[in-house]
């Protein structure tokens, strides 16, 4: 997970000797997963909720949800592929809660594109410019914060979003311009 | 017209997804077109801007949270899972070796049944010239009946 992966197969293998460990019954084995992933879940989930006070207790759920869904695991996919779609699915329930806070505008809006105009953007400060834009990613619809969250945060390709998120490639690189779109229009109104 | 194409192709170019004659066409079209650089360079910031590093770490002791409510959680049933898959492919080999074998049962002792029509005998008279009275004659002393009335009405 991240953009800093380096060889995915290496790391593949190593998800599968963790897993196949807790399988036969070494629970402590589990502690590594939460230890290798639980900086990539947490930007993950920070991007999905923003300032939300729950990120813990749904990065929480996430791993709970992975420890019962691991026996489902049956290797077809690659274990971060699959993994991502655990925590996807744990914060879009987590969303669609009536008591969540959080920000999140999801279930497939339809806003409006905006066009595209000069540069905006260029003048802003770094890391005010990293929350705001974590703030306008977090209220995309579900859709599109998928793809751009995949992509532009966790550098995956079309290709792999597209098996995660089980759309074509197609969709993917619409999903993502458009979401780029609406994100740079959010981004230009708060700056 | 142009244009279009390549604003739906931008992002794509930005990710380095774009490949082949898409990839030349649209780089050809921004060499040529300032506005079209302009919505390049705009696409390019917000996804610059959107994946800058989260600065953030999860809170002390979260690790030992998470093992706490595994704990509580208690042990998913990995063994039912592994064998429940074994167990579930016998049974669909079972069941297919049984649908084969029962389709090779019934194409070995299939015979094609014999196909009677029956023609209303007025018919028959009226296109073949023999009177119900000899049509008769002629079924009852035959004992294939159906298949001399053919030979002599040809269908």
């Amino acid at each position: 997970m991240g953009t800093g992966r380096p060889d995915r197969a290496e790391e593949n293998e190593l998800d599968l000797s963790i897993i196949a460990r807790v399988s036969r019954g070494e629970t402590s084995a589990f502690s590594e997963l939460v230890a290798k992933y639980k900086i990539p879940v947490w930007s993950l989930v920070r991007r999905y909720s923003w300032n939300s006070p729950e990120s813990e207790d749904i990065c929480q759920e996430v791993f709970l949800n992975l420890w019962n869904a691991l026996p489902g695991f049956k290797g077809h996919s690659r274990f971060f592929t699959w993994f991502y779609r655990v925590i996807i699915n744990t914060c879009h329930n987590h969303a669609r809660k009536p008591e969540s806070k959080f920000s999140a505008i999801n279930s497939g809006g339809t806003e409006q594109l905006p066009d595209l105009r000069e540069n905006p953007l260029a003048r802003a400060e770094q890391s005010d410019l990293s929350e705001k834009a974590r703030k306008a990613i977090a209220e995309l619809p579900e859709a599109l914060k998928d793809a751009m969250v995949f992509r532009d945060v966790e550098g995956l390709s079309y290709a792999e979003i597209s098996e995660i998120l089980g759309v074509s490639e197609g969709t993917v690189k619409s999903r993502i311009h458009n979401a780029r779109l609406i994100v740079g229009e959010k981004l230009r109104k708060l700056l | 017209m142009f244009c279009r194409f390549a604003e739906n192709n931008m992002s794509a170019l930005v990710d380095g997804e774009l490949k082949g004659l898409k990839k030349s066409a649209v780089m050809a079209h921004l060499h040529s077109c300032p506005a079209c650089r302009a919505k390049l360079s705009y696409l390019q910031s917000v996804s610059a801007a959107s994946s800058l590093p989260v600065m953030e770490l999860p809170p002390a002791g979260f690790e030992d949270r998470v093992m706490a409510k595994v704990s509580l959680a208690g042990r998913p049933d990995f063994a039912q899972e592994k064998a429940g898959s074994p167990f579930f492919s016998f049974r669909f080999a079972a069941a297919a070796l049984g649908l084969l074998l029962m389709l090779a049962a019934g194409l070995a002792f299939y015979r094609p049944a014999a196909v009677r029509v029956t023609v209303p005998e007025a018919t028959i008279a009226r296109q073949t010239g023999i009177d119900s009275e000899s049509m008769e004659s002629a079924l009852n002393s035959s004992a294939i009946g159906f298949a001399t009335l053919a030979n002599q009405t040809g269908r």
